[in-house]
């Protein structure tokens, strides 16, 4: 079919405004927040789940690839359509349609953003746990997509831990269910399968999470470091204490200073290192574990230990962390992030390492990242105008994912392969787990039409 | 089946083929033409190709406590026992870690990780000695544990809950096998040894296998070995019993809270049968037909208050008896519940499971209408209040008693529906299997199911016909 | 401007933009377009994209550029802060190089060229609102020489929806006894609408006469009713006289006590205009003299200060794009009327028309007001 009778028929099911194929806007939908861009031949923002079954039916008869994105937060090409075809964009498909609180679950639409929903229920004393940086703006069929972590999610889990069902477009158009309300449907797990697959074996068209009850109290804690190796050692010891906080993230001083120029969050510039630790939960007992936790801090040489003392000043805490990426591009226009993810005991080590390879390659390194979790996120500082230093980047970059492998980590903890990290699957994969998943992408795009050319690299490399 | 070929791969000891080990591996009544013991994943590859190559039908075995999940086998050829494969490969202490293989006993990891040291980090720079040593000293308490309390925990398998996704009632704090495991390395079912995940307690390079070879009952592949998080042995654990005179009482009670802020392991609702599988005789006897068990683990004044908190609410609700179980009696009554099957059946009568999950919000009305179509003269009745489950156990013995659980079962199941629920039979013999279905019907995301099975076991080699659907 | 200028002007500013999406829940034309093109990130990525030279400056811009409010929210939701407005704004004057602009612009220009006012009125009837004066003597308003002037802007002396608040100000001025006059005739549009409309070269001809007529009244200080007017003194005429918004004044008015408050017993919003909140830093001013009427009960909106979304009324929108602007209105008309009040106060006469002449299409019972109008209704009370 000529293109231009493929864009006539999606008009048809989707509406004449909801076809965009303009130079600019095909411009337009070729970008995430990752470095590489691709032209779509054609975008449609649906509205329901039947429009965009049969958006996918028509794209499978017509044999065009079919690319999902939400706001294309993404920091690894995830929505970025590599061999063209349809993106759908679901900024339409916004909708929470059900919060059911006798039950403590929601039904929403994959283009509902992260924090409206949160929004949504914290006015009925539940909470939504996941929380990645990008909250306000990131779809929860993002964070489906590409099963996304976040501050809390040390103690609450990530993404996948709170979706209890999913509805999906097959291949051909067919929508099926997974999962649902109650639990343990017999069958295989395949919402579990589904989150983090990138949109690779189906697009999501609704999602069921799971709530919790908001905790009774919540106690945050800014410890002030002089030495990054303090800071991580702490981070350790306090894992190793048997403490599992809410939350345990850590900010260098690259990073504290581009975030306090960003928002004065009212860390001290002058510090190596901040760690901000956040403890939820019953309100008893939780003074001594504080209180253990600022032993243990001195133990390992914090020069302060700062406690937030309400919700404002929690919150511009918090506020500074959430910048944090943003925030370091007032110093470079651009930034790689590394999200490889190591054990936690690994840490105080990998990130000495890190730091020698900023030195190497001659590249300013900032390190904000979730400690608790070992899910490191050195973002190295460039130009991408420069082609010679945008090189070395993801030279040093992948030097940095070898690192974390050979750590015993991971070369991805929440950010997604994407394609941006392709070529580093083969340093956690051999080619016999490729081929297993490859069966698993088969089994569900037999013609490979969702997403062509992300998570898994061609069985022959 | 020739014996030799599987002599060629594997040696001697490793291969069984005498009636008395295949009665004894024997699945619904279906004997196996040998069963082997590798010891290692290299093995494991080997059987498996060779089944490829020889299209035989492999049954994995763990300890065999949830050997009658699932329907009667299509085929049976042989029997993979992970009884070799019991090694623990790494605990982590700091990094709040464990690897082990496939065949290691809940129950023996256990005890070892309740004992282990807190083995400290490495920090950086300072001196390494007196930091390792203030790290140790400073705790006053030890050990570590893997959140999971499936039935028989003694003698269950790391591979078996895994297979199953075999739960128990402290999933309500701590989560399910899903929630905890880090990495899995199996033997596909065509015989690559595929590894995934690892010690990162986040990861998203790749698919998330893990997940659906979790209670995929060795459909998918054969579990080596599995990475998951460990917690820190809660501080203080205690146990709250109350008794009530009326189911709507009970509920009453279980659903406040659950609408409170307090954080139970774990909120059983049980009948007078299903409280008897505790043998426990803390609560003064026959005064109530209804019992709610509200399970404590935290940090010392988190227990305390909620102690406090429980009581107050369980007379707000009229319990006629409120009892507090302090840390050893706690650990037999959970205990004895979770080991109730193997415990209960006498006189030559055998436990039919049922086990249902449906909507959270719908437990009273579960739990109201499986009581009124009651006919067996035992009948345990436990239900997860915060998790949307319940189970009910009953002996058979007699053709009539098979005939009456049928029944029963089929009216289970037809309830459970209407809460949005799903019914499977957990245990049964073969004879009730072939009247009631274990799993129920499949539904529309069946034709992913299938394709699934059909892409990584081409040739139905691993366990044909026991899961849903057929698989 | 042509390429060159543009990547001079603009293309460090746009390079910042990692594309995070950031931006994206603050722009209210995305939240009614729903499309990349109506995002600050996709503005930036076009501007990118001229620059970079893969994209060609033609028609298919036009409706990503010229749908832009120019009202900054997204600069603020930046953690880089990539001045997005301005470099819309540079790009529309690209654009409008190569007459890719909406011809509408084109007319605007023309009219101001021969009118100096944006309604096609003969500009002696600025003074036209003096109607409304009922006890302020003409030649108070009307001088040679003054301390302030007040300076009217083209909202307020030709739509007679907005004629009031003028009248109504210089009534509050007269009475607290300052000496103030207007430029009437002389008085020509601050050339606002021609950044908008990117052409900021043409504004030059309309703030030489500005200048020149300001500096012969000799005045020490100008006051705006219009933010718009205001910011554009602010940032493109070069003068050493105080420039302050009516909110401001009223502020020191209040706090020197020269206005005799009497009890207005309403509950009340604010609204801050872009140009006056975000886009110049005045926030407090106006709620000091809302709080300082007593019997006001005040709230705030959930989107107020640096936050505060734009009316729909801004970056020449209506213009180009009226659906999309009276859009933008009703989504601020129902953020209002979540605060569950009635009456909106701002300090914009472009901002409560488009606000009121949205919410009587739809027949919706809202009473918007200006700041002055809700200080003269506290004067006149009994």
């Amino acid at each position: 079919m000529e293109i231009d009778a493929l864009r006539q028929r999606l008009k048809e099911i989707v509406g004449q405004d909801f076809v965009l194929s303009s130079n600019v806007d095909l411009m337009l939908y070729g970008y995430d927040a990752y470095l590489e861009m691709r032209r779509p031949d054609v975008v449609v923002i649906p509205e329901n789940t039947e429009q965009v079954s049969q958006v996918v039916r028509l794209a499978y008869e017509e044999a065009v690839p079919v690319t999902a994105r939400g706001s294309a937060t993404s920091l690894s090409g995830g929505p970025v359509p590599l061999k063209g075809g349809i993106v759908i964009h679901f900024s339409r498909m916004n909708r929470i349609l059900e919060i059911d609180v006798v039950n403590k679950r929601a039904r929403v639409e994959p283009g509902v953003i992260t924090l409206d929903l949160q929004t949504a229920v914290a006015k009925k004393g539940l909470q939504y746990a996941p929380d990645p940086a990008s909250q306000k703006t990131s779809t929860m069929g993002g964070n489906v997509g590409e099963n996304s972590g976040g501050p809390h999610c040390l103690k609450y889990g990530v993404t996948t831990n709170h979706i209890m069902g999913l509805k999906i477009v097959l291949y051909d158009g067919e929508v099926v269910d997974t999962g649902g309300k109650a639990p343990d449907r017999p069958g295989y797990d395949l919402t579990g399968l589904l989150v983090g697959s990138e949109g690779t074996l189906g697009i999501v068209t609704e999602i069921t999470v799971r709530l919790i009850e908001q905790p009774e109290a919540i106690k945050t804690l800014l410890g002030i470091f002089e030495t990054i190796e303090d800071a991580s050692n702490t981070v350790s010891a306090i894992i190793a204490e048997g403490i599992v906080p809410a939350t345990l993230e850590m900010m260098d001083r690259l990073v504290i200073r581009a975030v306090e120029e960003s928002v004065h969050a009212g860390y001290p510039q002058d510090a190596e290192a901040v760690l901000i630790i956040e403890l939820d939960g019953l309100k008893d007992g939780m003074e001594r574990i504080a209180d253990r936790i600022i032993e243990i801090c001195l133990a390992n040489k914090v020069r302060e230990v700062k406690v937030a003392k309400d919700e404002t000043e929690r919150n511009i805490l918090w506020t500074g962390r959430r910048g944090a990426f943003g925030a370091v591009s007032r110093l470079r226009p651009n930034y790689m992030v590394c999200d490889g993810t190591v054990p936690r005991t690994k840490l105080p080590e990998v990130l000495r390492r890190v730091t020698e390879i900023g030195r190497e390659y001659n590249l300013p390194i900032g390190n904000v990242f979730h400690a608790g979790d070992g899910n490191l996120h050195p973002l190295i500082l460039f130009d991408c105008r420069n082609e010679e230093e945008t090189a070395r980047v993801r030279e040093a970059g992948t030097k940095i994912l070898r690192l974390c492998v050979d750590a015993g980590g991971t070369i991805s903890g929440e950010h997604g392969i994407g394609l941006e990290k392709l070529h580093e699957m083969s340093f956690i994969f051999s080619p016999d787990d490729i081929a297993a998943l490859w069966k698993l992408k088969n089994a569900f795009d037999p013609v490979g039409g969702f997403n062509p050319g992300k998570v898994l690299p061609s069985l022959a490399s | 089946m020739d014996i030799k070929l599987l002599h060629g791969i594997l040696n001697p000891q490793m291969v069984a083929s005498d009636t008395a080990t295949l009665t004894r591996f024997s699945v619904d009544g279906l004997v196996p033409e040998a069963v082997v013991y590798p010891a290692n994943l290299s093995q494991v590859s080997e059987v498996i190709k060779l089944a490829n190559r020889e299209k035989w039908a492999v049954t994995p075995w763990g300890s065999g406590t949830k050997i009658g999940i699932g329907g009667a086998p299509k085929r049976l050829d042989l029997v993979l026992c992970a009884a070799r494969l019991d090694k623990i490969i790494d605990i982590d202490v700091a990094n709040l870690t464990v690897t082990a293989q496939a065949g290691v006993k809940l129950g023996d990891l256990q005890d070892l990780l309740g004992g282990a040291e807190n083995r400290c980090f490495f920090p950086l720079e300072g001196d390494l000695k007196s930091q390792a040593d203030y790290m140790c000293s400073a705790r006053d308490y030890k050990g570590v544990f893997l959140p999971l309390d499936p039935p028989f925990p003694d003698k269950a398998t790391l591979g078996g809950i895994i297979a199953t996704n075999s739960t128990g009632p402290k999933r309500l704090r701590y989560g399910m096998p899903r929630d905890l495991i880090l990495g899995v390395r199996y033997v596909s079912p065509t015989g690559e040894i595929i590894g995934m995940g690892g010690k990162t307690v986040k990861n998203v390079s790749g698919y998330d296998v893990s997940k659906i070879m979790i209670g995929s009952l060795g459909t998918l592949g054969i579990i080596g070995d599995i990475t998951l998080r460990l917690l820190p042995l809660p501080e203080q654990i205690a146990t709250i019993l109350a008794s009530f005179k009326e189911l709507t009482a009970a509920t009453a009670f279980a659903k406040r809270v659950l609408n409170s802020k307090l954080l139970p392991t774990s909120l059983e609702v049980l009948n007078r049968d299903g409280y008897s599988l505790s043998s426990s005789s803390d609560l003064r006897p026959s005064i109530g037909g209804w019992y709610v068990a509200v399970g404590l683990e935290g940090f010392s004044e988190e227990v305390k208050r909620e102690i406090i908190d429980l009581k107050d609410m369980a007379h707000f609700e009229k319990a006629i008896d409120v009892v507090e179980l302090g840390r050893d009696s706690t650990i037999v009554f959970w205990k004895n519940l979770a080991n109730c099957a193997l415990t209960l059946p006498k006189d030559g009568a055998t436990m039919v499971k049922f086990k249902a999950g449906f909507l959270i919000s719908n437990f009273p009305e579960v739990l109201e209408a499986w009581t009124n179509i009651l006919s067996n003269d035992f009948c345990a009745l436990t239900a997860s209040a915060g998790l949307g489950l319940a189970c009910a156990y009953i002996m058979v013995k007699t053709d009539t008693d098979i005939e009456s659980a049928v029944r029963l079962g089929k009216a289970f199941r037809e309830t459970v529906k209407i809460y949005g629920g799903n019914m499977v039979v957990e245990f049964a013999p073969a004879t009730l299997k072939q009247k009631l279905d274990q799993w129920g019907s499949p539904q529309a995301d069946f034709v992913l199911m299938r394709r699934i099975k059909d892409s990584v076991d081409p040739l139905n080699v691993l366990n044909p016909g026991r899961f849903l659907g057929g698989i | 401007m042509n390429i060159v200028q543009l990547k001079k002007l603009q293309y460090e500013e746009v390079a910042k933009c990692t594309r995070c999406g950031f931006c994206l829940p603050n722009c209210p034309t995305y939240a009614v377009r729903r499309n990349e093109a109506s995002t600050p990130r996709g503005r930036n990525a076009i501007t990118r994209a001229i620059i970079e030279g893969r994209l060609e400056l033609s028609d298919d811009l036009a409706e990503a550029i010229f749908t832009c409010l120019g009202c900054g929210a997204c600069t603020k939701a930046c953690f880089p802060a990539v001045n997005t407005k301005d470099s819309v704004f540079s790009d529309r004057a690209c654009l409008t190089e190569v007459h890719a602009n909406p011809k509408i612009f084109e007319k605007l220009s023309e009219a101001l060229n021969e009118y100096h006012n944006i309604s096609e009125d003969d500009n002696e009837d600025r003074a036209e609102w003096q109607e409304y004066l009922k006890d302020v003597p003409g030649e108070f308003i009307e001088k040679d020489h003054a301390e302030i002037v007040y300076f009217v802007g083209c909202v307020a002396s030709f739509f007679p929806m907005a004629q009031k608040i003028p009248a109504d100000f210089a009534t509050i001025m007269y009475h607290a006894g300052l000496d103030f006059t207007i430029l009437g005739g002389e008085e020509w549009c601050c050339g606002f609408p021609l950044i908008g409309a990117g052409m900021p070269e043409k504004v030059a001809e309309l703030k030489a006469h500005n200048l020149e007529k300001i500096k012969r009244v000799g005045a020490k200080k100008a006051v705006f009713s219009c933010p718009s007017c205001l910011h554009t003194w602010k940032h493109l005429y070069d003068t050493d006289i105080e420039l302050l918004h009516s909110s401001q004044l009223l502020r020191d008015l209040v706090g020197q006590n020269k206005l005799d408050l009497k009890p207005v017993e309403l509950k009340v919003t604010y609204h801050d205009p872009c140009d006056l909140g975000r886009n110049t830093g005045v926030f407090e001013e106006p709620r000091e003299v809302i709080k300082s009427i007593p019997g006001i009960e005040f709230v705030e909106l959930p989107n107020n200060r640096n936050m505060s979304v734009c009316c729909g009324g801004g970056g020449n929108v209506e213009m180009v794009a009226p659906d999309l602007s009276a859009a933008i209105a009703q989504r601020k008309i129902e953020e209002i009327l979540s605060t569950e009040t009635k009456t909106v106060i701002s300090s914009c006469q472009q901002c409560l028309r488009t606000i009121v002449t949205n919410a009587r299409r739809q027949n919706i019972e809202l009473n918007a007001m200006d700041l002055t109008q809700l200080v003269l209704k506290s004067l006149s009370q009994k």
